[in-house]
């Protein structure tokens, strides 16, 4: 009797003590937000048919940044990033994608002597997707995994951190002029993508970004597309996670396929007896 | 004692006597093959001599099948008893064809199998020979040996050996009469029918064995139409069979009596049918029971109508009007049908109006007078006044209406038509004059042609050459109205139909402008070879397309998106592709404005070339090269030579 009224004792200590931490720390703990940033991505998105299932997949990002304190969307250089992999494609449904990535940092605040002007970015990649066809859309879910090597700007840093990123990302396309994606086909594609981070150097924000991107895109022929779109982003700071960054982000891409294979490869061989 | 002897051996004999005789009354029984209507039946029946004849009395079984297809079978039982050769009580017939279903099962030495199949059943009923009872027949569809659904059913009432009521179901559509002891249709006859969800009601009503008036109902909305059968009609009451041909009658009277009815009225006459129906099902069983009774069971319905006969005048215009309606067909048919006068209307304005009058005339007046004529030759036209059926077919007009694009002015009859306005005469004494009138201007109009086309010398040999012509041009332009659609013209870019009627019209039209007779033999024969040509050419034409889909699904391959992951099509080859729907097909389809005797065969090996030199293309590995080239090409003379094509262009 003596032991169960011990236990339910500390039981209550312990609830009346978590409960006066909880409220010491949202005290303290109150979220702000950096100043809205407005960018611009232009994105090339390129892949070369090497086999009927295996493509090398290469892509190249410009991007500018911009507040609005000095001119949004273009005020400066921001990143260049350099990304290829090889693509398998089991089936329409199912691919992965394995690869590196090599980007360019480029310094906040030019002018600034104390800091690098430009800074790289390694990375490793690999990427899962997963596409699942209804009767009038598209609908995809995209995992990608990049295991990144970061340094900060200020010059003689050579502190590099690792660190991961989880990445899901959610999308769909919708055809809107035609009943399925073809040649000539303008369509819609909303995604949503949460970033997740872990490492060393990750102590409290594990939430690196979370995008809502909505793009109008169309798909000139089966090798050639295009989209634009407006992407709000927002994320916690590494070094302080009750400190948010946002961002809208101007995205205009450009999708290219091409076929590195031989002629008489490409022709259904069936199609000459007809 | 001896006497008592001698009475007993007499009652012994007269005993034994009686006796025999009465075992050559006793019923035997046959059972085997018989033949009823020319078919065999398996059959069981009792029977007894009388006076060396045959006589039925007893239980009657009949059965008969037949395989009367690949595994379908025709099959009919007649079930029932006689009375001293005389059906007799009720009778089941049941009539009809089935098929086996799977393999069956197999039990005691035998298979047995599920069927389908359709039956016709009646069950009907004798009274000594004569009809009597309820009767009932069915029409069923058979599933799995079992009655899946009923898709016709009668039952008829009699009385006194004859029809009282009946009704009559089928899967949609009823109809209930009643019948008089004379068999004269009595009281309301009731049409219930549904179509597309609706329900229309139908009556004949009919009152002293005359159908007085129609009515129908439908969507809470009733029309009636009165049957004036006998107003200003010095007509004798008849009794006539309830047939099509009343029918026939009944639908004439209505379209003139009420025209403003007549469409509502003529859109439900398809379901009089029905009546029809009912009357099938006694086809059958007559079919069936017919060689065991020696007489129809068939009913004969009847109803009054009243009956003008013909006053000895109106006789005598009616085959006045036979005899000029048979002269103005021999006219009007030598003419339109006369080679030379075809060709000659090409390029006379005068001729082509007298064929366009003689051809208004055939479709009007000639028309309505056949017509006509056909009421008089089905002996309908008693049963209606004849001034009103003149009045309702017939607009005699002095003038007769040309309906052309080239000839606009209309044609002026030249007999005397001033009986027209005489009130006096009655309307088939009119027609008869006027019909009398239309021959006069039929042979001047004849004679006016024969003038025209005797200023050439005829030779029998040219009048068959021309008649041939004139055969094949009209196949030209049939084949090229039927076999070249709107789908060629999409691909041509162009309308095919038109150049190519074009072509056949101005090459008979030069030619029927030839005097020359020698130079006319010598052309005709080109001609003819040439739309020979022609017709060689709209079937390559109608062909075409197949090809076309041929090439087209040959030059679609299936590409895999990378980014949207699905399958989309793309064109191999696209600027050869592209020269040939853009540059080479309409090009060699634009060949065909400028069609003649001599580039026609050119034209129509270009497609035969091009759609070969396309599938060529597709089994070459590397062209590269001309497909550089061809991109650049604007015209397909161009295109052709640079993909090497022997096409001929102008």
């Amino acid at each position: 009797m003596i032991k169960a009224f011990k236990i339910i004792l500390l039981f209550s200590s312990l609830t009346l003590m978590s409960t006066f931490i909880y409220s010491q720390e949202s005290e303290e703990l109150k979220a702000s937000f950096d100043e809205m940033g407005y960018n611009t991505w232009l994105s090339s998105y390129n892949k070369f048919q090497l086999s009927e299932k295996l493509y090398w997949a290469a892509e190249m990002h410009y991007r500018r940044a911009g507040e609005a304190s000095n001119t949004p969307f273009v005020d400066r250089m921001s990143k260049i990033y350099n990304r290829h992999g090889l693509n398998y494609v089991f089936s329409n449904r199912f691919n992965v994608t394995v690869g590196g990535v090599l980007r360019l940092d480029f310094t906040p605040d030019p002018g600034n002597n104390d800091l690098e002007p430009i800074i790289l970015e390694p990375r490793i990649w690999h990427q899962y997707i997963f596409a699942i066809p209804f009767s009038r859309f598209m609908v995809y879910h995209r995992f990608r995994i990049e295991h990144r090597w970061t340094r900060g700007f200020e010059v003689g840093n050579t502190d590099w951190q690792f660190r991961n990123r989880w990445r899901y990302n959610f999308y769909m396309k919708i055809p809107l002029n035609n009943k399925q994606l073809k040649p000539g086909t303008i369509y819609l594609s909303p995604s949503i993508e949460a970033i997740a981070q872990t490492g060393k150097s990750v102590v409290g924000s594990f939430m690196e970004d979370i995008r809502f991107y909505t793009n109008v895109g169309y798909i000139a022929s089966p090798r050639v597309s295009t989209s634009a779109g407006v992407m709000y982003t927002t994320g916690q700071n590494l070094s302080d996670p009750t400190f948010y960054r946002r961002r809208w982000v101007f995205r205009v891409s450009a999708y290219i396929s091409l076929d590195f294979r031989k002629e008489e490869e490409k022709i259904p061989s069936i199609k000459l007896s007809d | 004692m001896r006497r008592v002897v001698i009475n007993f051996l007499l009652t012994l004999i007269v005993v034994i006597s009686f006796n025999s005789n009465a075992i050559g009354q006793n019923l035997n029984e046959y059972s085997g093959l018989y033949r009823l209507g020319g078919v065999d039946y398996e059959v069981k029946f009792d029977y007894y001599f009388s006076e060396g004849d045959t006589v039925l009395d007893g239980n009657f079984d009949a059965f008969h099948q037949v395989e009367s297809g690949r595994a379908e079978y025709d099959y009919t039982s007649l079930n029932g008893k006689f009375t001293a050769n005389k059906l007799d009580s009720k009778w089941l017939i049941k009539t009809g064809i089935f098929e086996p279903e799977g393999n069956g099962v197999y039990n005691d030495y035998t298979f047995s199998f599920n069927v389908n199949g359709n039956e016709f059943k009646a069950e009907v009923f004798f009274d000594e020979g004569k009809e009597t009872g309820n009767w009932k027949f069915y029409d069923c569809e058979i599933r799995n040996s079992k009655i899946s659904d009923t898709t016709l059913k009668g039952n008829v009432s009699y009385v006194n050996n004859s029809i009282n009521k009946f009704s009559f179901y089928n899967s949609s559509n009823s109809l209930v009469g009643e019948l008089d002891s004379g068999s004269l249709a009595k009281g309301k006859w009731q049409f219930e029918l549904f179509s597309d969800g609706e329900k229309t009601l139908k009556n004949w009503v009919f009152k002293n064995g005359h159908l007085a008036k129609v009515e129908i109902s439908k969507e809470g909305q009733v029309l009636t139409i009165p049957l004036l059968d006998s107003a200003g009609f010095n007509g004798f009451e008849e009794t006539k069979e309830l047939d099509r041909a009343y029918l026939e009658i009944l639908k004439l009277k209505i379209a003139i009596q009420k025209p403003d009815v007549f469409e509502k009225y003529n859109q439900l006459v398809g379901h009089n049918e029905l009546y029809f129906q009912f009357l099938d099902q006694y086809n059958k069983i007559d079919d069936l029971i017919f060689p065991l009774r020696d007489n129809t069971i068939f009913p004969e319905i009847k109803v009054n109508i009243s009956r003008l006969p013909y006053l000895d005048k109106e006789e005598v215009s009616l085959k006045t009007i036979i005899k000029n309606h048979e002269k103005s067909g021999e006219i009007i048919n030598s003419v339109l049908d006369d080679p030379q006068v075809n060709i000659a209307s090409i390029s006379d304005e005068e001729i082509a109006r007298y064929r366009a009058v003689l051809k208004s005339i055939r479709k009007g007046f000639y028309s309505s007078q056949k017509s006509f004529i056909e009421l008089y030759q089905n002996n309908y036209l008693p049963y209606f006044d004849r001034n009103e059926v003149v009045d309702f077919k017939f607009d005699l007009q002095k003038v007769i209406e040309i309906k052309s694009d080239s000839i606009s002015k209309d044609y002026l009859l030249k007999a005397n038509y001033d009986h027209l306005e005489k009130a006096d005469l009655s309307q088939l004494k009119k027609l008869e004059l006027y019909s009398e009138n239309i021959l006069k201007d039929l042979e001047l109009i004849n004679s006016n042609v024969d003038a025209f086309v005797s200023k050439y010398k005829r030779k029998k040999k040219l009048v068959d050459i021309e008649s041939e012509l004139i055969e094949k041009y009209d196949s030209v332009k049939y084949l090229n109205d039927s076999l070249i659609t709107a789908e060629h013209n999409s691909f041509a870019e162009m309308n095919v139909n038109k150049a190519i009627a074009h072509f056949a019209d101005s090459s008979l039209k030069v030619y029927s402008a030839l005097t020359d007779e020698n130079e006319k033999m010598k052309r005709a024969q080109m001609l003819l070879n040439c739309y020979q040509k022609t017709e060689d050419l709209i079937y390559t034409v109608h062909q075409s397309t197949d090809n076309i889909y041929k090439i087209n699904d040959a030059y679609t391959r299936e590409v895999f998106n990378p980014y949207t992951y699905t399958n989309m099509e793309e064109k191999a080859k696209p600027s050869i592709y592209n020269s040939f729907s853009n540059l080479l097909l309409p090009g060699i389809f634009h060949n065909l404005n400028r069609l003649n005797c001599h580039n026609i065969n050119q034209y129509r090996n270009n497609f035969s070339v091009l759609f070969n030199g396309m599938m060529n293309f597709l089994k070459e590995e590397n062209t590269n090269r001309v497909e550089r080239k061809v991109k650049r090409a604007d015209n397909p003379r161009e295109a052709a030579e640079i993909l090497n094509l022997e096409l001929k262009f102008q």
